[in-house]
């Protein structure tokens, strides 16, 4: 079997040069490739007489090689490398002259510049990539047809990136309302003032997740996590669309802090509680997963744990069946059978509603740091690690998939801003605030709140 | 390791303990919990997934231990996630690399927030990682020493690379959370005291336990 299939692929296995990618390309039994040369593993991506490799199969390698390969090898670099190995394929066998085979060599590239150019289309955001893209696909254009084509795609790769560039610059302008000093209010002000309807906020907090998930770059989390060697905790400029997701989970579990300590009242504090708690378990009706582990992560947080008379009030029963789910116990294990649960109900499902999928992107992206940085990228052999390519692509595919789904409901402006935008507080200060509300009670709690106190 | 149901063994302490590795990115967190993994497991059997949690049964000064470590690796930036991971826990490994004076500083911060979180019952370890690179150090050890003592924690240095003290490491940690557990929880923590189960073991309890919020 492991040499049946190099022979089947390597047609003209005499000629010089042309072998090359069997010589560099090491399979398994079953025919996938294990482990190659940079230059033999894009040359893959160009047709092969093999028989074995459908569409499918095609384009999962490509997806594969181009999301991994960006750690070794410049985009740009990986392009100008197809342009040359297409033209050489061209020129190579007088068989490939024929319009069958100039037809088939356009269609395989066009779905390798449309796949390219739907999931990894920030690679592209230099004026270069594009010109470069444009070229391969008139190389292998042989009639009107295909040129139609070939415009049409540059021309939807060109909205989408003004779609993105849209997107980044909103995101720069989102500045947070700054007040002076966290209010204390013996009403009901905020979040919860504006509706108390819960399912409508976490129908809001569906969006804008929906929404960071769609504009979220697969190069961007690539890049971050063989990054995250060398970054600090600040966040690093060069992968906006993870960073935005994060900073998003950072905040809105700080809002539910702080929307807590905005009420002086002891009932009003345990209202608030509820009604998040609620949100949390509305959010996770939906598969907003992120959402639910953030405003989860927020009633965790020291500043509100710690209101023992505010907690003797909330209905707590629903909180630790939410707490369960996403205990890291056992690296997550009710989270990781919640989720499956989900994708089957989301497979099933005739409504777009019922089809959404947010994972816990900061699971999500741990588990990739552990699959990148656990297994070598690059063999002894100089071969690049095909194998690690694709365990790290079969986690990001479905992640490719999330990104496009919608919803119907539709979007309640003022909610959605003040999810955005309004303030949010430093743990100090709400811890701060909280020994206000509630007295320290530990020896601990009580030195805690003298040195604060001091400082302020 | 089965429970003695009688009481009557010599040493039938049995205890279940958490314990957290936290630090800024790149400070090596991961390469500590695989080394330890390597050093006393068949890595074969663990999948790079699995990797990021660890539980494991050893018996330390004759009591059974059940522990479970947790790696945060590659969930730096994620700040308001810390509190998920730490309730509950009974030792936290604060690592800072020796060569990056910045990955100290956040060692600082969480000493800080696992107090106001944990108060006096959590063990504190702050690990001094990459002493193999000691021409490039900028961390002083008796400085960070003496910042360990001053917030009751207890300093070691490691190297995961050279495989230097990661053993002793996990080992004296647990050491550490059997004495603090055969005195019993202080009074003085906000929470996490471990639950006593009768007969004549004591059992520390990571499921949240009912009317203590944790997770």
């Amino acid at each position: 079997m492991v040499d049946a299939l190099p022979a089947l692929r390597s047609t003209p296995s005499t000629s010089n040069g042309q072998t090359m990618e069997d010589e560099d390309i090491v399979r398994d039994a079953s025919g996938s490739v294990v482990s190659g040369g940079a230059e033999s593993l894009i040359s893959l991506l160009l047709p092969s007489s093999s028989t074995s490799s459908s569409s499918e199969d095609a384009s999962t390698y490509a997806f594969t090689l181009l999301l991994n390969i960006r750690t070794t090898m410049a985009p740009i670099d990986v392009l100008i490398s197809l342009f040359h190995q297409t033209m050489y394929s061209q020129n190579s066998r007088g068989g490939n002259f024929c319009r069958e085979k100039r037809s088939e060599l356009f269609h395989t590239m066009y779905s390798l510049a449309s796949m390219w150019s739907t999931h990894i289309p920030h690679d592209f955001t230099n004026q270069e990539m594009i010109r470069r893209l444009e070229e391969l696909l008139q190389l292998v254009c042989i009639d009107e047809e295909h040129r139609v084509k070939s415009n049409q795609l540059i021309l939807t790769l060109k909205s989408t990136l003004s779609r993105i560039d849209r997107y980044e610059k909103a995101l720069a302008t989102l500045v947070v309302k700054q007040e002076e000093e966290l209010a204390s209010s013996q009403s009901i002000i905020g979040l919860f003032s504006i509706s108390s309807d819960t399912s409508l906020i976490s129908q809001q907090l569906t969006h804008i997740e929906l929404e960071r998930l769609s504009m979220m770059a697969l190069d961007d989390i690539v890049l971050a996590i063989s990054e995250s060697s060398h970054d600090s905790l600040l966040a690093s400029p060069s992968h906006p669309s993870v960073n935005s997701c994060i900073h998003w989970f950072n905040r809105l579990s700080s809002l539910v802090a702080t929307e807590i300590l905005r009420h002086s009242r002891k009932r009003l504090r345990a209202s608030i509680i509820d009604s998040w708690i609620e949100t949390a378990k509305e959010c996770f009706d939906r598969g907003n997963f992120n959402s639910t582990c953030a405003i989860v992560a927020g009633l965790n947080s020291t500043p509100i744990q710690r209101l023992k008379r505010t907690w003797s009030k909330v209905d707590r029963a629903k909180l630790d069946i939410l707490q369960h789910q996403l205990d890291p116990s056992g690296n997550f294990v009710s989270y990781r059978s919640t989720m499956k649960a989900a994708l089957w109900r989301a497979e099933g499902a005739s409504k777009d509603d019922e089809k959404v999928i947010i994972p816990f992107f900061g699971l999500l992206l741990k588990d990739l740091f552990m699959i990148y940085h656990n297994n070598p990228r690059e063999l002894p052999n100089g071969h690049l690690n095909f194998k690690a390519f694709s365990l790290l692509s079969s986690s990001l595919y479905p992640l490719a998939e999330w990104k496009r789904r919608t919803v119907s409901f539709p979007r309640h402006p003022i909610i959605l801003q003040y999810l955005l935008v309004a303030m949010t507080y430093e743990e100090d200060a709400l811890l701060l605030r909280s020994f206000e509300y509630e007295e320290p009670d530990t020896p601990t709690e009580k030195e805690m709140h003298k040195k604060m106190k001091k400082a302020s | 390791a089965a429970m003695d149901p009688t009481g009557a063994g010599t040493s039938n302490d049995e205890f279940k303990f958490k314990v957290v590795l936290l630090g800024e990115g790149a400070v090596g967190k991961s390469s500590l919990m695989l080394r330890y993994v390597q050093g006393q497991f068949n890595p074969r059997h663990i999948s790079t997934i699995q990797a990021s949690f660890l539980s494991k049964q050893l018996t330390v000064e004759g009591s059974d231990i059940d522990l479970s470590i947790w790696d945060t690796a590659g969930q730096e930036k994620y700040h308001a996630l810390g509190p998920i991971y730490y309730r509950g826990s009974q030792g936290a490994l604060l690592v800072y690399d020796v060569t990056d004076a910045k990955s100290f500083d956040k060692v600082k911060m969480w000493v800080k927030e696992l107090r106001r979180a944990l108060g006096e019952d959590v063990i504190l370890f702050i690990v001094g990682n990459k002493v193999d690179l000691a021409d490039s150090r900028t961390v002083d050890g008796e400085m960070a020493r003496g910042f360990a003592t001053e917030v009751g924690a207890t300093y070691e240095e490691t190297s995961a690379k050279e495989n230097i003290g990661v053993e002793n490491l996990f080992e004296l940690m647990c050491s550490a959370m059997v004495t603090r557990a055969r005195v019993g929880p202080s009074n003085r923590g906000t929470t996490n005291g471990g639950t006593r189960n009768g007969r004549r073991t004591i059992r520390i309890v990571d499921e949240p336990t009912t009317g203590r919020k944790c997770c």
